[in-house]
């Protein structure tokens, strides 16, 4: 079975509000997901393990802080999310020398923040994922030289100088997204559903005059 | 001096109390859909009709176009009445169908009919472009068959009285269900425009539920069983009820809400700059006045609220006609000087009436913006962090000048708080005050959060908006929305999403009018009730007849 991607938006949209994200966050956690399906990369199962790790954890601790060569965060761990929007709103944007991001929580995620970025600045963004080098192009275009790890954690440095290399990661129209994640991942979406009542059921959804003629 | 008009500004027409009162125009998806058809002449065949005497079993209706074929796969149900309900709570229904892309195999249809009629309980892969289902009109359903069965017509007022046989309650797309993400079509010309899936999916539905009751009538008496007269067929639509789940669709779409609107306003500058009237256009225009007068007394509704807006609009209609028969219009910009007549004389319901009728005879300005009212929605997410933060208080103190003028701590102007229930996983409406649901608050109140946003600049040391965000992730939402307003000037409702005195059915209007629906019955303030496709050819009937005059009734019609 596979999914559509908006379904896969929409949930990873839903679990990221649910596990504590604002709104506007999680939209971008959406977004970041369905990029990474869409090139068959597991951003849903990375997604579902990162909120299990942090749930119950405040997202403050998680807020790196800009050093000029290096983002770490109070508390030892970054929040992808967190960190890849700041990228992506241009944070980093003058940033020329190499930018270390320390302790990064499910370093995937921030991919699609990297390939935004680097398609909103014009310029070419190189990183080594736990071992897989990975381009990220001016046109915001994914290469990469072998299949991409998808490590929980790790350090991770950007390079904002270097050659584009590695083959293009192809983008399709379907998420392969195993139940099992898409269940986790609804674990967390519910959280932000209202228990019906007898009231919301009547009046919530506008019942007026009888539907059936 | 004559000169070029601009679109209107929109603080003037994203009011819900205007978009309440939007009419269909040449620019509505129906008709939008029904001109291509015709114009690439399109065929349509049903290679399978396998229904019994219970009326179960399936049919498929194929239309052929220049370069892929679409099928309808029809699943009918015999439903017992007590499980018939229009609720989204229903687990069962009249009809089931899928728009398949492509002719199906007998596979594929084994396989959606262990899926289509569970609708939200099944699933369904990409080749499957839509999921929908929809009910009878069992009082209608009952004379029109017993009526054939006994080699008669249907009594007209009856039939006019309800309008169509079925009503769909709900038509899903775009990647629900599993089905196919509008990004595997949306580069086929023939889906460019939005909707067009689902409007050919109600479209084939019309021609499956008409073929469907008549042959009810010949199952029940082969005998003396006779079809439907063809003016007659003709006036059955497809009913639709639209609730709540609708409702936010056009605030959670901002860059697909402001093409919509945009095409419309451009169209109506366009009509308004033109230095004189173009030949055939007067006579045209008035005949067009008369029949949306005739439309407007035909209009019916038990709605209290819809009532007293079809009072106006029939006040307006008569105003209109008598304003037309007797007013110069070969002087200079003659429909700007209707326009502002009109923008005088008329109410809400008249003014937004008089814009579809301005744009009703002049095809080839209207037309062709037709094909700028998509949106790449994906684009117009990314923030533009390196705005500076004096410029984005700027555009926000524009762009929601009217929701800083509102004091949000008093509770009627924040009385609603839309929400998603755990039962059906659908958008609803509850009281803040009365009911525990703020923790579930969805983010559908743009005046309010762009109030407390405002708040937070004006105390905010940022010098930037990605600044800005980083402290105060809780305004992302609102800041992305307000940079797309900035680019795009009709995305934004300007108007309290979540007062006491919000009423759904604005919101349900405004998107059903760009779908092509004539006759709004809002049923309480929360879900409407429309008729798709009336007096629409069939598709058989595209090849030769006027694919795009049936939305006005004919004058001769008034007079029977």
């Amino acid at each position: 079975m596979t999914w559509s991607l908006n379904e896969i938006d929409a949930l990873a949209r839903k679990a990221a509000r649910g596990a504590g994200y604002s709104w506007g966050l999680a939209e971008d956690t959406g977004r970041a997901v369905r990029w990474l399906e869409a090139r068959n990369l597991s951003g849903a199962a990375a997604l579902a393990a990162h909120v299990q790790a942090i749930d119950g954890q405040g997202l403050t601790a998680m807020v790196p802080r800009m050093g000029p060569h290096i983002w770490m965060a109070p508390a030892g761990a970054i929040c992808p999310i967190l960190a890849g929007t700041m990228l992506t709103d241009g944070l980093a944007a003058d940033q020329t020398a190499p930018l270390t991001l320390t302790d990064l929580r499910a370093p995937l995620l921030v991919l699609p923040f990297l390939a935004w970025m680097a398609e909103a600045e014009h310029r070419t963004i190189t990183l080594d994922l736990a071992g897989s080098p990975l381009t990220l192009t001016a046109e915001g275009a994914a290469l990469a030289s072998g299949p991409v790890s998808t490590p929980g954690f790790g350090t991770v440095t950007l390079h904002f100088s270097g050659l584009a290399k590695g083959i293009l990661i192809p983008e399709g129209l379907r998420s392969g997204c195993d139940v099992k994640t898409v269940d986790l991942l609804n674990h967390f979406a519910a959280r932000t559903y209202a228990p019906a009542t007898e009231e919301s059921r009547m009046a919530g959804a506008g019942a007026g005059l009888s539907d059936n003629d | 001096m004559t000169q070029t008009i601009a679109p209107r500004d929109p603080n003037t027409v994203m009011t819900l109390a205007r978009m309440g009162c939007f009419h269909q125009s040449r620019l509505s998806f129906m008709r939008v859909l029904l001109r291509r058809l015709r114009a690439e002449r399109w065929t349509f065949t049903r290679p399978v009709f396998e229904i019994d005497g219970k009326g179960v079993g399936h049919a498929v209706y194929t239309a052929h176009g220049p370069d892929h074929s679409y099928s309808l796969v029809a699943f009918a149900n015999d439903l017992p009445p007590e499980k018939r309900s229009d609720r989204v709570i229903a687990t069962e229904w009249d009809a089931t169908f899928t728009l398949f892309d492509g002719v199906p195999s007998q596979a594929d249809i084994d396989r959606l009919r262990a899926n289509i009629p569970l609708q939200e309980a099944g699933r369904v892969t990409d080749t499957s472009l839509s999921v929908s289902r929809a009910n009878r009109s069992v009082r209608l359903w009952d004379h029109v068959v017993e009526a054939l069965a006994a080699g008669s017509q249907p009594d007209g007022a009856r039939v006019a009285d309800v309008g169509y046989l079925m009503r769909t309650t709900a038509v899903y797309g775009s990647g629900k269900l599993g089905a196919a993400d509008r990004e595997k079509t949306a580069d086929r010309p023939e889906f460019q425009a939005p909707f067009q899936i689902e409007m050919l999916s109600v479209f084939l539905t019309r021609a499956f539920v008409m073929d469907l009751v008549e042959h009810m009538a010949r199952m029940r008496a082969p005998q003396t069983a006779v079809p439907l007269a063809p003016a007659l067929r003709r006036r059955f639509g497809i009913g639709n009820s639209t609730g709540l789940g609708m409702a936010p669709y056009l605030i959670n779409h901002p860059a697909l809400l402001n093409n919509w609107i945009a095409a419309r306003e451009q169209a109506l500058a366009r009509v308004r700059s033109l230095q004189t009237a173009l030949p055939g256009t007067v006579d045209a225009l008035r005949d067009y006045a008369r029949r949306a007068q005739i439309n407007a007394q035909q209009w019916q509704s038990d709605h209290p609220i819809q009532q007293a807006k079809l009072a106006d609009l029939r006040r307006d209609m008569d105003a209109l006609c008598t304003h037309l028969a007797d007013t110069d219009l070969t002087g200079a910009q003659p429909w700007n000087a209707l326009w502002e007549w009109g923008e005088a004389n008329l109410s809400l319901e008249g003014q937004e009436q008089l814009v579809s009728l301005l744009l009703e005879p002049h095809g080839d300005l209207v037309d062709p913006l037709a094909g700028c009212m998509a949106a790449n929605e994906t684009a117009a997410m990314r923030i533009d962090g390196a705005m500076t933060l004096a410029q984005f208080r700027a555009l926000v103190e524009d762009i929601y000048a009217w929701a800083l003028t509102i004091d949000w701590t008093l509770p009627q102007a924040q009385e609603n708080v839309w929400y998603t229930s755990e039962e059906k996983l659908e958008p609803r409406l509850g009281n803040r005050f009365a009911e525990p649901i703020e923790p579930y608050e969805l983010p559908l109140c743009p005046g309010r959060d762009a109030a407390r946003m405002h708040a937070d600049l004006l105390a905010s040391d940022a010098s930037t908006v990605a600044g800005f965000l980083m402290a105060h992730p809780e305004h992302r939402h609102i800041a992305r929305r307000a940079q797309i307003a900035a680019r795009l000037p009709y995305a934004e409702i300007r108007d309290n999403t979540i007062g006491e005195a919000l009423l759904p059915i604005d919101l349900l209007r405004a998107k059903l009018a760009f779908f092509g629906a004539g006759h709004f019955d809002p049923r309480s303030d929360r879900w409407v009730r429309i008729n798709m496709f009336q007096n629409a050819p069939f598709p058989a009937d595209l090849a030769t007849g006027d694919a795009d005059d049936w939305t006005f009734p004919l004058a001769q019609d008034a007079a029977q």
